[in-house]
């Protein structure tokens, strides 16, 4: 209970919670402007400016709308801090937030990249 | 005496196990808990989860399973969700201040509709424009904003202010059981004419020994003496009477009616039923007053909007409005679609009315069941493709609050093309629901006179067909769900 008020007293006083992160995402589309149906993706990833090697990355998509599904997309590693994503999924037009999460040892970088889906 | 129920008419509260359970004192409360502990749940994950509409309680729970359920138990059974409303159990607390903070009366110019009319209109313009589909941080704060004025309100205010002038939720209820299959009625009309306290509208407080009707300002101040009080259906206690001032041989509507069936455990003759009658008894016989009629009118014309909303050519249509009226503001552009929309829709049903020789009062109810439609297939939309997406959310709420339960997996997005037919069916059965209603309008006010008949007829039914035929349309329409209304 206390922890709940705890939660309800911070949730007051703070702003819209952030997602910190310190991945940074640049995605790489094929067809370059996403319309509905099966998009190629490459993320390249940084930290820092540092690109990332080696790490375990998954990439989860959702629409800004409630009661969507989730849709996710095999990650396979490129080289240079390039990962691909095949066939990933758009199957809706509308806003989009794709969650890029990598892991390597005990570190977990996360960060979501919204984007536009067209008709 | 106590009177029986005519056979020919179905009491719900004379089922087995569901009546005896409705029956039961405690069973708002129990109905109103796990909401209440959901809505817990939903504002602690739209403050502290992902920020994510479709992965987190508060949007999920509110903008599919709540909106898809009300409108659900409305066409199947009543207004389930205001008999089981979780914001009522701010009564407690309510209660608890009032003993403080003396009872005010709401002004005399609040008690109508109005006021829950402008609330409404501006509750659809924040949803798009902040919106609030999207953000289960704001909808959390719209919980907490709900229940907020809730205890406020009736802090104030007699018990069941909220519910009738303020609450937008409740009004958007009340109006679409407008063509739901259930209402409270009296059992036998000569029991309530001998009925000494009218304790349905006012409560009842019985001892062994006496009945009264219970204090406060619907007393009327009989007190009996009676040698069998207590005893039968009308057991001790005090049992409060309805908050929204029905009184129940008069009940004709489900307006105002929060299903909480207070009357029922009040009335000490067991005289109140929950019958089940015909879907568009009220769209036929039902005519408001001019308040509330255009309550029906606007929501009716609001459903349509929102769900223009959702479609692409709602956003080219702002993209262009934009340029035409050279303007790229949000607000702006929304308030010109909204009004235009609304406006233009009333203006329309009066248009209608007027030509139909009557009021829009005359008329409005007539649209109860397009209104129900319209609403009830776009949330139904939300609902089937999203229904699944509930559980794992809670359950990873759950994990956040330290339970250990194992992860559930997401539900992929369904296509969503296989709706569409369920929302042609819907929208035609409105339609025909509908259009019945106006012709038994019709026929009843032209007297036999089938030319009256067409004249009066034909104006209502081409409005019919205008919302009818946009409501497809939009249907039609693949959905999208975006934020910007601009690009
Ligand atoms: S419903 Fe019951 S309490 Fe209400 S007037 Fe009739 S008999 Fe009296
Ligand atoms: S007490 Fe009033 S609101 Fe409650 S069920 Fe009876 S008529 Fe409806
Ligand atoms: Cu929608």
């Amino acid at each position: 209970m206390k922890k709940l008020l705890l939660v309800f007293l911070l949730a007051f006083t703070a702003c819209a919670p952030k997602s910190s992160s310190k991945l940074d995402v640049t995605l790489e589309l094929t067809p370059s402007t996403p319309r509905i149906g099966k998009t190629n993706i490459v993320l390249k990833l940084m930290r820092d400016k540092q690109i990332l090697e080696g790490w375990n990355v998954s990439i989860e998509g959702n629409m800004t709308h409630a009661g969507m599904g989730t849709v996710d997309g095999t990650v396979t590693e490129l080289g240079a801090g390039k990962y691909q994503v095949k066939n990933f999924d758009f199957n809706m037009s509308g806003d989009w937030v794709l969650t890029v999460t990598a892991k390597k040892d005990s570190e977990t970088l996360t960060n979501d990249v919204k984007l536009e889906v067209a008709q | 005496m106590i009177a029986q129920p005519r056979a020919s008419r179905f009491n719900v509260l004379r089922l087995p196990v569901v009546g005896t359970f409705l029956r039961w004192r405690y069973s708002r409360f129990v109905l109103q808990v796990p909401l209440f502990l959901l809505a817990l749940l939903a504002v602690f994950d739209g403050f502290t989860g992902r920020q994510i509409a479709p992965v987190n309680v508060a949007t999920v729970s509110v903008w599919v399973h709540y909106r898809g359920l009300v409108a659900l138990a409305i066409a199947l059974v009543g207004n389930l969700f205001c008999a089981a409303c979780p914001l009522m159990l701010t009564r407690g607390p309510s209660k608890f201040f009032s003993r403080f903070i003396p009872k005010l009366e709401f002004p005399k110019w609040l008690q109508n509709k109005f006021l829950v009319l402008g609330l409404t209109v501006l509750f659809l313009f924040c949803y798009e424009f902040f919106d609030l589909w999207a953000s289960p941080f704001l909808t959390a704060w719209l919980i907490i904003g709900y229940f907020a004025a809730a205890l406020i309100v009736d802090t104030l205010f007699a018990a069941g202010t909220f519910c009738k002038y303020v609450c937008p939720l409740g009004n958007f209820n009340f109006a679409i059981s407008g063509a739901s299959p259930t209402q409270i009625t009296a059992i036998n009309a000569n029991v309530c004419t001998s009925c000494e306290g009218k304790y349905c509208l006012n409560g009842r407080l019985e001892t062994t020994t006496t009945r009264a009707p219970l204090f406060g300002n619907r007393s009327e101040h009989v007190l009996l003496e009676l040698p069998m009080a207590g005893e039968g259906h009308a057991t001790r206690g005090s049992f409060p009477g309805c908050e929204t001032d029905l009184f129940v041989p008069a009940i004709a509507s489900n307006t105002d009616c929060t299903l909480c069936l207070n009357c029922v455990r009040a009335c000490p003759y067991d005289n109140v039923a929950l019958e089940v009658r015909s879907p568009i008894q009220e769209a036929i016989t039902a005519r408001p007053k001019a308040d509330w009629a255009l309550f029906i009118t606007v929501l009716t014309w609001a459903g349509l909007v929102n769900a223009f909303a959702m479609i692409p050519t709602f956003f080219s249509f702002a993209t262009s409005l934009s340029s035409f009226l050279g303007t790229r503001s949000e607000a702006v552009l929304l308030v010109v679609i909204q009004g235009f929309g609304i406006l233009g829709g009333v203006a329309l049903s009066s248009l209608a009315a007027r030509l139909s020789g009557a009021k829009l009062r005359d008329y409005a109810s007539v649209l109860l069941p397009m209104c129900l439609g319209i609403w009830g297939g776009h949330y139904l939309f939300h609902f089937i493709t999203g229904y699944a997406t509930l559980l794992p959310n809670i359950v990873t709420a759950l994990q956040h609050l330290g339970l250990p339960l194992a992860n559930l997996p997401k539900p992929s997005i369904p296509r969503a093309d296989g709706i569409f037919p369920v929302q042609v069916v819907i929208t035609y059965v409105a339609l025909a629901a509908s259009g019945y209603a106006a012709f038994q309008k019709a026929s009843v006010s032209s007297n036999g006179d089938s030319r009256s008949l067409i004249f009066k007829l034909l104006p209502q039914v081409l409005v019919l067909l205008v919302i009818a035929t946009i409501t497809l349309l939009i249907f039609s329409q693949p959905m999208q769900a975006r934020g910007s209304l601009l690009t």
